[in-house]
């Protein structure tokens, strides 16, 4: 896509100071501290699952009590969901598509700093629901899960009123930024720019935050429930009052299972930049797959109940939901044979994020097949609550998700900086997280199908061996990240310049407007609308 | 140019905040969701 752009040149800055983050509307800083603030508490998540992989190296009790290892297994997800993936998506969010579309800022500016500013309050709120239980007489921790369900979410102590204000919040924060983003796909487009021409990336995106407009209210409606049964004598949930804990589990996975695809849809979206960039060929079948992810948009929205088998719901019930899980495979599906015919016969090369593209491909296939595994009723009758569940989501997200994530980062990368980062580090990043992320989580589809349960500390001795391999993956697999903070400190820092188009298929197919601006893009970008020819 | 370019910002200005408000409606609307559930039984156990 060729644009003329008319850039008048305003002298105008950005503010100095803390002045410049605290008050910023603009969307590059907005989406810079979107991107720091996922980057800590990726480290503060990831130092939770060192904890619990320490704790599972041997059976038995070895460094924490059996409640605080609930309450990590529960934090730990939650800071994953919310403080990671969902921050660094939007982040990546607010940086490109203002300048993929053209547009000079985000739609409603203001909004998009309110919208960040109540992460850190959530996070802080998260993370008091952990240490409160130090202080005596704040009840039993948060033990429950990222689920929360009643009766027990209705028991446990004064962590569980901070995790739901912190819900709360984090709800606010993403049904905001989902808002400004769809309107500002849908009204500032530059002219000419249809949305059928729109990167892949800004679709993926359009979806995600219909997806969070619908659903989360729901968990948030779901968790106020929660408070109310827990504080205010209504018994939402409660058996004995004329209530039903299954109602909660109900409300919970309606906002649950799409979360997924909200975790998902954005890497597909980097997916469908980085693969033409890198095999240097348009993408196979641009309009299929903006349909696919509509219709992963609209099945993701009922099915949910696939999480809930072992409930008792009646046949014809149970029979509708399984059918419509299994359909989600055809999408999916669908979506890898678009990525793998990009690539066929393509000039590949092979620099870090194709690398990530290519992992993603392989190994969020292999959780698409476990993933069609676990839809079948009978048999998730059996995997069900085991290890074997645990392995499925963390291979769906990983690299559907997270390795999306890095895929994005290292494409971005001269574009945000200007500078090019270290390709022989982001390779030996590459290799050192893929594998030992297979280290750690392809053993535990075995103890999973041995019987091995989930969210519980101590373990039967026959589980040693698969446990053991798990942990040292799993340390392997967070030292590796250091690597990762490294690399992105020296490229922020300097480094080799980075040109305007600093990928060679970068303009092939349909990408957006952000490569006709230079490496870093000015403060304002687009403040006169591009002419798109 | 300058203030053709103004009006254009005003307009998609107004447009943002309309659908904006629409959207936070229908987020507000599936929020209110717990009241379907209010009933003698769960309120007085």
């Amino acid at each position: 896509m060729n644009a003329v752009i008319h850039e008048e040149h305003h002298h105008e800055g950005p503010p100095t100071g803390y002045k410049r983050w605290l008050y910023s509307t603009n969307h590059k800083d907005i989406g810079t501290m979107y991107l720091i603030f996922a980057l800590v508490m990726l480290f503060l998540g990831g130092g939770m699952a060192m904890l619990i992989r320490a704790e599972l190296y041997m059976p038995g009790l070895q460094i924490i009590n059996p409640d605080l290892y609930n309450n990590l297994v529960t934090d730990h997800a939650l800071i994953m969901v919310f403080g990671l993936v969902m921050p660094a998506a939007a982040g990546m969010a607010n940086w490109m598509i203002p300048m993929m579309i053209g547009a000079p800022d985000m739609a409603l500016p203001r909004m998009n700093n309110m919208s960040f500013w109540l992460l850190p309050a959530a996070a802080i709120l998260l993370v008091l629901s952990l240490v409160v239980q130090f202080i005596p007489g704040t009840g039993v921790p948060v033990n429950t899960g990222w689920t929360l369900y009643p009766p027990l979410s209705v028991q446990v102590g004064l962590g569980m009123d901070l995790l739901i204000f912190s819900v709360h919040l984090l709800g606010i924060s993403s049904i905001m930024a989902s808002i400004n983003i769809v309107t500002t796909i849908l009204n500032m487009r530059a002219p000419g720019m249809p949305m059928m021409k729109m990167p892949l990336f800004v679709w993926s995106w359009f979806f995600t935050g219909l997806l969070l407009i619908i659903i989360m209210p729901v968990l948030a409606g779901g968790v106020t429930m929660l408070l109310f049964d827990r504080h205010f004598g209504t018994s939402f949930f409660d058996a004995a009052g004329g209530g039903d804990p299954v109602l909660f589990q109900h409300l919970f996975w309606f906002f649950g299972h799409p979360e997924v695809y909200v975790l998902l849809l954005p890497s597909i979206g980097v997916l469908g930049l980085v693969i033409p960039t890198f095999a240097r060929k348009p993408l196979f079948g641009y309009k299929p797959l903006v349909y696919f992810m509509g219709f992963l948009f609209a099945l993701g929205l009922v099915v949910w109940a696939h999480h809930q088998y072992t409930i008792g719901m009646s046949l014809g019930v149970t029979m509708y939901f399984m059918i419509g899980t299994i359909l989600i495979s055809i999408p999916v599906g669908l979506m890898i044979f678009n990525f793998i015919f990009t690539m066929w016969r393509g000039s590949m090369t092979f620099e870090t994020p194709m690398l990530f593209a290519i992992a993603i491909i392989l190994m969020f296939s292999f959780a698409g097949v476990t993933g069609v595994m676990l839809a079948v009723v009978p048999a998730d009758l059996q995997y069900h609550d085991s290890y074997f569940v645990v392995a499925h989501f963390h291979y769906a997200l990983i690299p559907g998700a997270v390795f999306g994530l890095y895929a994005g980062v290292f494409y971005w990368l001269p574009k945000w900086t200007g500078h090019m980062y270290d390709e022989k580090l982001g390779k030996i990043f590459f290799w050192w997280t893929t594998l030992s992320f297979n280290l750690t989580f392809f053993p535990q589809h075995f103890s999973g199908l041995a019987g091995m349960p989930r969210r519980i500390i101590d373990y039967n001795i026959q589980y040693i061996e698969f446990n053991q391999i798990s942990s040292i993956g799993a340390f392997a697999f967070g030292l590796s990240h250091l690597l990762f903070l490294y690399i992105i400190i020296k490229t922020v820092k300097g480094g080799e310049k980075a040109p305007d188009k600093p990928w060679e298929g970068s303009q092939i197919g349909t990408p957006g407007l952000e490569w006709t601006l230079p490496s870093p893009p000015p403060f304002h970008s687009f403040s006169t609308p591009p002419e798109i020819k | 140019m300058n203030e053709q370019n103004e009006i254009q910002q005003k307009d998609v200005g107004k447009r943002n905040i309309l659908l904006a408000v629409i959207f936070g409606i229908i987020a507000f609307s599936v929020a209110l969701m717990p009241f379907f559930y209010l009933t003698n039984a769960v309120v007085n156990g």
